[in-house]
Order: structure tokens, then C-alpha cells, then sequence
């Protein structure tokens, strides 16, 4: 899978106090990253403005995903509320309407598995604050891929179940405040 | 034009009476009628891209000129053959068709 070793796609995934971790983290991220940026967040409703928001904190396209969208390397991808995000084999995102995973859709886990099972050794998981397990299945099939496993350090997160609940059953590649999101996912 | 209760609602009879339900088969059959509106939400996502534009084009030789196609909230028709006889009306998701 991994040809050159250089990671493809960087997943990253939250629920609640997550958002401000995005808004802290977009600004500081460099135009023409060599990988794609999936964001899964739990969001209520269709009528959220939550890409427009993201898209003014950064120089990096922003735009909510679209069925059947082929990823660009550099951009970022939000999963739109009521979709789960599938990661497809051909470098294409697609959507799915069936039943909500871990009570959300979109699922985080959803995303998390689908990337493993394509992208394995060249992707990263990034896991962010949250007060629910959705995501922690999924970071474990990143890891077990071969994938690398990063997640908020649980004293920095405004809700800190999600990412502690991933430290609790697998072992992080990075453990991160998120004032060192933006160097870590530069470096890649 | 209905009755609502607890959560679901029922058709007025003088609507209902003149509805037809039957199956068709998207990937197999042909077109059968023109309609002046098809709704087709959060199917598609559901086929690759031979058989999205497959469906798309079954669907554009089944509605009459200045007919509408309603597809999911995340579904578009921008890459398909048949997007040059569409007009997109509104950010909903809604396609008309072209009158030519």
C-alpha cells in the first residue's frame, strides 16, 4: 500500500470541543500540503454554516464533501451533516443516508475504518475532544492498518471521554495540545 | 390535503386514490413515462459513477421539457453527460430541465 511511505490522507475526527480545536489549528496550517484533510464532526443539521467557518480560517480550500468527490491533495474535506463519509479505493469520498453508528451521523468510525482499509500505512488519525466512543473502533483499525494514531491530550480537550477512551485501549503514535496540531501536521 | 396524527400522516382519499405505486428497476429498466417531477434522494449515493449516469440518463428522457429532478441534499448531477440539459433552480438540489 505504501509505495513511498509519505502519508495520502490525514483524518481527523470530533464531537463536542472540537470545533474550537479546528479554529485554532486551520489558521496555521500551510497551503499545498502533500495529503487530503477529512474533518468528521458530530453536527446537529443541515443548516450549519460550519464549512463557511472554517473555510475563513484558512488559506486551504475548505468545502463540505461531495458524493463520488475525488480528493485533492491540499484540501479540506468536512463530512456533511446526516452522511456518513466513506473513504473509496479509487481516491474518492462517498456518502451513505443508512442508520446513525454510535448514535451519529456522521459517524467518526465510519470515516476512520474505510480510510484504514484504503489508505493503511499512509494514513494518519487524528482524534479530538468528545463525549462519546465514536472514533475509538476506528483509530483502532488505523493502528492496526498501520496507520498513525494521534489524539488529543485529554487535559487540553473541553471533553475529554473521546480521546481519554482512545489512550485507554490503544497506544497513541502522538499524544497532542493542540498549539502543536498545526507543526505536527505540517511536518508530514 | 392530509390528516396528521401522533407521526404520521395520511392523504386526503381524492389524492391518494389517484396515486400509482409500482416497482421499477433503476439499473435495468427503461423509461416508461414523462413526468414533469422526479424525486430521487439519496439513492444515487448509493451507485458508482457508470450507473449514477446511467440512472441520470433515464431520468432525463423521462421528464418533459421544463420537467424538475429533485436529487439528496449531497447529490449532483454536475458531472454527468446530461448536465447540459439541466438548469440548476435553486441550492436545494433541484435541476430544470431545459425547454429546448
Amino acid at each position: 500500500m505504501a509505495q513511498d511511505g509519505r502519508v495520502k490522507l490525514v483524518v481527523i475526527g470530533g464531537s463536542a470541543g472540537s470545533l474550537e480545536v479546528l479554529l485554532q489549528v486551520l489558521p496555521f496550517l500551510r497551503p499545498g500540503l502533500a495529503y487530503a484533510l477529512v474533518i468528521v464532526v458530530h453536527r446537529k443539521s443541515a443548516e450549519s454554516m460550519l464549512a463557511e467557518l472554517l473555510a475563513g480560517r484558512t488559506r486551504l480550500p475548505v468545502k463540505e464533501a461531495e458524493d463520488k468527490e475525488p480528493l485533492l491533495s491540499g484540501t479540506v474535506y468536512l463530512a456533511p451533516a446526516d452522511y456518513h463519509t466513506l473513504l473509496e479505493s479509487n481516491g474518492s469520498l462517498s456518502l451513505d443516508c443508512s442508520e446513525k453508528v454510535n448514535w451519529s451521523r456522521p459517524s467518526i468510525d465510519v470515516t476512520f475504518e474505510t480510510a484504514a482499509d484504503v489508505y493503511g500505512e499512509t494514513l494518519v488519525g487524528l482524534l479530538l475532544s468528545g463525549a462519546n466512543h465514536d472514533g475509538v473502533v476506528g483509530l483502532g483499525r488505523i493502528a492496526a492498518n498501520g496507520g498513525q494514531v494521534w489524539v488529543q491530550d485529554p487535559a487540553t480537550a473541553q471533553v475529554a471521554y473521546m480521546p481519554q477512551g482512545a489512550l485507554n485501549e490503544l497506544q497513541a503514535d502522538r499524544v497532542l495540545r493542540p498549539e502543536e496540531m498545526a507543526d505536527a501536521l505540517n511536518a508530514l | 390535503y392530509y390528516t396528521a396524527r401522533y407521526d404520521y400522516a395520511s392523504f386526503d382519499r381524492e389524492l391518494s386514490s389517484k396515486m400509482i405505486f409500482a416497482t421499477h428497476n433503476l439499473v435495468s429498466d427503461r423509461s416508461f413515462n414523462e413526468f414533469q417531477l422526479i424525486l430521487c434522494r439519496n439513492v444515487m449515493i448509493y451507485f458508482d459513477r457508470p450507473l449514477q449516469e446511467r440512472v441520470l440518463q433515464l431520468f432525463h428522457q423521462s421528464l418533459e421539457p421544463l420537467g424538475f429532478l429533485c436529487l439528496g441534499s449531497k447529490e449532483n448531477l454536475r458531472f454527468s453527460a446530461v448536465a447540459q440539459h439541466f438548469t440548476v433552480w435553486n441550492k436545494e438540489k433541484i435541476w430544470r430541465k431545459t425547454g429546448a
